[in-house]
């Protein structure tokens, strides 16, 4: 019966999720033509040599960070839904139904993964097609993307039991998300020392796993590097769903 | 037979307390009106008697079954029409349906057969593709009451199902309701407006601050308030003999004659109705008669001291 009841709850936010015009334009259109434009500009200004076996560099790299940063804010689709359904006067309906709201919130998190997922697939897809970006290997790329959705889900998930008010929560998801491209060097040019160096490459998932794609083709260093931060993802991500599973059990009863 | 019972049941939010003691029962089959004005309680009861929040202490009983907020099994018979719209404007009026019946393990043809039955009895059919972001607000009242009716509960729980919309919807809705009665749907139906408790309503509870104050038929609430019966009359041949024939009659109090109209007042349940039509009849004929009857405002008025509509006190 509840897995019955996940498969009916799982489609119903698929339907929701895909339904959303505003999310497609903001999480595949928006990095898209950004990193279209950025590159475009740093390509026009460069003195050193963008092309590097075919790739154009400033695709790449404006590409792979633009695509970690909007993954990481896919969890305001989940926030959205879980104060529609939770914290509004949805959630006495759903109460009155026989369907167990861990179920609910469980189906919503699968829902919004596998989509955000798909919408991070197409930036890559989009950005390896037609603006020459190059991701490494595809298949750790699509890991990568699987995990910082995850974190992404957990994250904004813990945000909305802790905070229960849409507005903040959302404030806080895009802070996080934008303070993370900002030392994984996204934004601007960060000082040259241990620290910085080491936030820029292993000190928030968005450095992770920013590192994990590099070191996954002919950019990196060493492939080690690429299962450790990998290895440190997922660290994070069971951590998370850890935090995610006690709060949603003394939260959502 | 009871298909649900709350006895005794107290239910507290820090220092208001919403539910006092209450004691209420619902028969199968019957249409029972909760009423009472913004703030009584009636949200709260419900909810407790669904098992959406947990009483403090009392006792729930639903289906001859302890009633708590983790009861599954007995969720599957109920449903509920929720104060505010609560569907998905994001999908279509068919999808909400087949969402809500899902949820309650319907499926396959049963669920489609549902799904188009339902939306055919809220009068919603051709809307079925539509999404409901672009309906009247009728309209998404009828698809709210839809959703909590597409598993074919037994037990139909409306929280004011129409406030806010227009007569026509309402009338709509309350004929809806009175079907599913007839269909043998046991109702629990809340409302501030009287005159829909008054035209559906089996039985009523009235509440006011956390507590019933009156439990009844409404004949049986009016009874309760009315210590007199009061007949106007107007006659073709007004007389002293006849005033004299009406005073007569067991169980009238007091007779005044103004012209050819009278006024006779005799006790509470006196049934002199027909007997005075009976004596001015013989006497010659009657041009006009009327009894004047309280309503369910007075006996709310009576037992609280203050109008139903907005809870204001009375004069």
């Amino acid at each position: 019966m509840i897995s019955e009841l996940f498969w009916v709850s799982f489609r119903h936010y698929l339907r929701r999720v895909s339904r959303d015009p505003f999310g497609l334009l903001i999480f595949v259109v928006l990095p898209v033509a950004l990193v279209y434009v950025l590159s475009l500009v740093y390509t026009q200004n460069a003195t050193e040599q963008i092309y590097v076996e075919g790739y154009n560099m400033a695709s790449t790299y404006i590409a792979i960070g633009m695509m970690l940063m909007f993954q990481l804010n896919g969890g305001i689709y989940l926030l959205n839904f879980l104060n529609y359904d939770l914290m509004k006067p949805m959630k006495w309906r759903l109460k009155a139904s026989p369907c167990p709201t861990y179920t609910l919130v469980f189906a919503g998190i699968t829902a919004c993964l596998i989509f955000t997922v798909l919408q991070g697939l197409v930036v890559v897809a989009c950005t390896a097609l037609f603006l020459d970006a190059y991701w490494g290997n595809l298949w750790i790329a699509a890991v990568v993307i699987v995990l910082i959705s995850l974190i992404s889900q957990m994250l904004n998930m813990i945000l909305f039991l802790y905070i229960r008010n849409l507005n903040t929560a959302e404030y806080i998801s895009w802070f996080l998300s934008w303070s993370m491209a900002v030392l994984g060097g996204l934004m601007f040019a960060l000082p040259n020392n241990s620290f910085f160096n080491f936030m820029k490459q292993y000190g928030t998932p968005f450095s992770l796993a920013q590192s994990a794609i590099r070191e996954s083709g002919f950019l990196g260093a060493s492939v080690i590097n690429m299962w450790i931060c990998l290895a440190a993802l997922m660290g994070i991500t069971a951590i998370l769903a850890v935090t995610v599973v006690k709060l949603g059990r003394a939260r959502l009863t | 037979m009871i298909v649900a019972s709350m006895v005794d049941v107290v239910k507290r939010y820090g220092k208001l307390q919403a539910l006092d003691h209450v004691s209420l029962s619902i028969r199968k089959g019957e249409i029972l009106g909760l009423l009472g004005p913004n703030g009584a309680g009636k949200t709260t009861a419900i909810r407790v008697l669904a098992g959406l929040i947990g009483a403090d202490s009392g006792e729930i009983m639903l289906r001859g079954e302890r009633q708590d907020v983790n009861n599954i099994r007995l969720k599957q018979h109920m449903g509920l029409v929720t104060q505010e719209v609560t569907i998905f404007e994001e999908l279509t009026a068919e999808e909400n349906l087949r969402f809500f019946g899902g949820l309650y393990g319907v499926k396959g043809e049963l669920l489609r057969r549902r799904v188009k039955e339902t939306l055919e009895f809220v009068g919603l059919s051709e809307y079925a593709k539509k999404e409901p972001g672009k309906f009247s607000g009728g309209m998404q009242r009828r698809l709210n009451i839809a959703c909590a009716l597409v598993h074919s509960p037994d037990f139909l729980i409306m929280d004011e199902p129409t406030v806010g919309i227009d007569p026509q919807s309402r009338n709509y809705i309350l004929e809806s309701v009175r079907c599913l009665a007839q269909n043998g749907t046991t109702v629990l139906y809340t409302s501030h407006y009287m005159e829909e408790v008054q035209a559906i309503a089996d039985r009523i509870v009235i509440m006011d601050q956390g507590r019933v104050i009156a439990d009844g038929t409404l004949e049986e609430l009016i009874g309760r308030i009315q210590h007199e019966e009061t007949i106007r009359i107007t006659v073709t041949n007004p007389s002293s003999a006849l005033t004299e024939s009406f005073r007569a009659i067991q169980g009238v109090k007091t007779v005044t004659q103004k012209g050819a109209d009278y006024t006779i007042v005799s006790g509470a349940s006196s049934g002199n109705l027909n007997r005075v039509l009976a004596v001015a009849q013989q006497s010659g004929g009657v041009s006009n008669m009327a009894a004047d009857k309280p309503t369910l405002e007075d006996v709310f008025l009576t037992l609280t001291g203050k109008k139903l509509r907005d809870g204001e006190a009375s004069a």
